[in-house]
């Protein structure tokens, strides 16, 4: 058997087109806000609109059937990507949106008056806030879980909180901070909610392209993530959970497609229709689903090297700046963390961002919608470098000078 | 690549030096200011205590800034200009500054303002140079 090829981040580029040209246009370390544009998922998006341009399953004609086996086609592939069946697969515009369906369309009895509700201090604002508007509506108490010093949700810590709850209910937790970058235990996180009696639902906004989901053999209750931090474009996204569970949800949307009928007089109800159409109302941004699978598939096909040599970039980034006076990690980075965050005293992280990007060098700076987990550190703000398959070697060389020029602008 | 050692179009040394020794600072106790204003997305803060003559210009006026050096530096040209002025005054320089930085027009002749004439090319700064200014109108009596 021939040995399993190395990942080169030179061959990756050849996908993404925006590393066409000789001369990159920057060093990019904001993959965790958006990713490149992967070339085979535009590519795949473009195709649907040439060759196969209807709306998925509203037709009979010719045009219709080609979307409709395109758009379910995807969904397939993404349950793949997920180690999941196509039944628990619902397209969304991204993470915000399918937690948004979730958090107001889980049934009464899932999460009621007087149950109990966990978050994490590292939940995103797009976790964080849908959970906290359904524990205010449904009367319910909302916890958020500190982390341990290094930044993890620990078992031990998860199960603590659960046992000191009368009612744990639902756990909402990120397989990988956008700001930490420290990658969770999520089938032993999984297995302490389900013991206490309580869903797990797993925001993989972050995980997705770096960790594999389908090593986790779907042992989530409901599931996360966005296209566009994966190479497709914006706007599509997945809400994954278990069939029989996804089946009890409400739709967020209300519109065409998802009912079956709407009987005579103004006061009877909508019959809904069966899923996934009942939770994908209105007319579904299908080439946008078809370019996830496009990536999600391309994801899959790199050698198994490759997310380990992506967070050896960000790792060495990280310790160059940690050596250098000032410079603050927000926390270790762990073998495979694929971003981190890092402050410097003396100097605002807008001022540290601006000045990197004199350099060319585009990082995040702010509260990186996570105000929660800044309070927890005592910050309102820090800056962010995040690496992907197409960063290379010498761009923790490229930060490493750029933040040199900061220290020297302020002494 | 950029090396340590090149200037910074934006980070010029009269604006740095406003930055990082800012005119008019003082430290205002949490409660005592007469105005405070906080842009959410980064965490800048500005307060002002400001105390009016009799006749209603600017007696005193100190800010308690924690804020970008953008921000920082802003505050500290504001401050320099107050004593004396009337609120109408200031309103009216307000909308000359505003006008300023979106039009990168701020004269040659006032380094630290003029290295402000860069911040058109970055939108998203706009406000850390314009929030001293907000804090300050919303200490005025109104118009």
């Amino acid at each position: 058997m021939p040995p399993a090829p190395h990942f080169s981040p030179l061959d990756a580029r050849r996908d993404f087109p925006a590393y066409a040209a000789p001369a990159s246009p920057c060093v990019y370390l904001d993959s965790a806000a958006t990713a490149p544009r992967l070339g085979p998922a535009l590519d795949a998006a473009r195709d649907f609109y040439l060759a196969s341009n209807a709306n998925p399953r509203r037709a009979v004609h010719a045009l219709a059937s080609a979307a409709t086996r395109a758009f379910e086609d995807a969904r397939s592939a993404v349950a793949a990507f997920l180690g999941a069946p196509p039944a628990s697969v619902v397209f969304t515009s991204g993470t915000t949106a399918s937690f948004n369906l979730l958090a107001r369309g889980l049934p009464a009895d899932l999460l009621g008056p007087n149950d109990d509700l966990f978050v994490t201090a590292a939940e995103h604002h797009s976790a964080y806030l849908p959970w906290q508007a359904a524990a205010a509506a449904r009367r319910a108490f909302f916890h958020v879980i500190p982390l341990s010093p290094a930044g993890d949700l620990t078992p031990d810590l998860l199960s603590r909180a659960l046992s000191a709850a009368p009612r744990p209910r639902l756990v909402a937790l990120t397989a990988l901070s956008n700001v930490l970058g420290r990658p969770q235990d999520i089938p032993a996180l999984c297995d302490v909610a389900h013991a206490h009696g309580a869903l797990a639902v797993v925001d993989a906004a972050q995980s997705a392209p770096h960790l594999p989901p389908a090593a986790w053999r779907a042992c989530w209750d409901f599931l996360a993530f966005s296209g566009h931090k994966l190479g497709a474009p914006m706007g599509i996204g997945v809400l994954a959970g278990r069939p029989g569970l996804l089946d009890r949800l409400s739709p967020l949307l209300l519109g065409g497609e998802m009912v079956a009928e709407v009987p005579p007089g103004p006061d009877s109800p909508p019959v809904l229709a069966p899923l996934p159409s009942r939770l994908e109302g209105g007319t579904p941004n299908a080439g946008g689903a078809v370019a996830l699978a496009a990536a999600c598939r391309w994801l899959q096909a790199l050698p198994p090297d490759a997310p380990s040599a992506v967070a050896a970039i960000a790792n060495r980034a990280a310790a160059l700046l940690a050596a250098l006076p000032r410079v603050r990690l927000l926390a270790p980075p762990a073998p495979l963390s694929p971003l981190f965050s890092f402050a410097i005293d003396g100097v605002h992280p807008h001022d540290v961002a601006q000045i990197l990007d004199e350099s060319s060098l585009a990082v995040r700076a702010g509260h990186l919608c996570a105000q929660p987990l800044m309070r927890s550190l005592g910050l309102s703000a820090a800056v962010r470098a995040s690496f992907y398959y197409t960063s290379l070697p010498t761009d923790a060389d490229a930060l490493l000078a750029a933040v040199q020029r900061v220290l020297a602008l302020f002494p | 690549m950029t090396s340590p050692a090149s200037p910074s179009p934006l980070y010029r040394a009269a604006l740095l030096d406003h930055a990082t020794h800012p005119r008019g600072a003082a430290s205002i106790p949490p409660g005592t200011e007469t105005s405070r204003m906080v842009n959410t997305a980064c965490g800048d803060e500005v307060r002002w205590l400001v105390a009016f003559t009799p006749s209603g210009t600017i007696a005193t006026a100190t800010h308690d800034t924690h804020a970008c050096a953008i921000c920082t530096a802003s505050a500290s040209l504001l401050a320099e200009q107050l004593p004396g002025l009337t609120p109408s005054q200031i309103r009216s320089l307000a909308a000359d500054f505003s006008t300023r930085l979106h039009s990168s027009t701020f004269p040659s002749t006032s380094p630290a303002l003029a290295a402000f004439n860069a911040l058109s090319a970055h939108p998203a700064r706009l406000p850390c140079a314009l929030l001293p200014w907000q804090s300050l109108l919303a200490s005025l009596p109104p118009a």
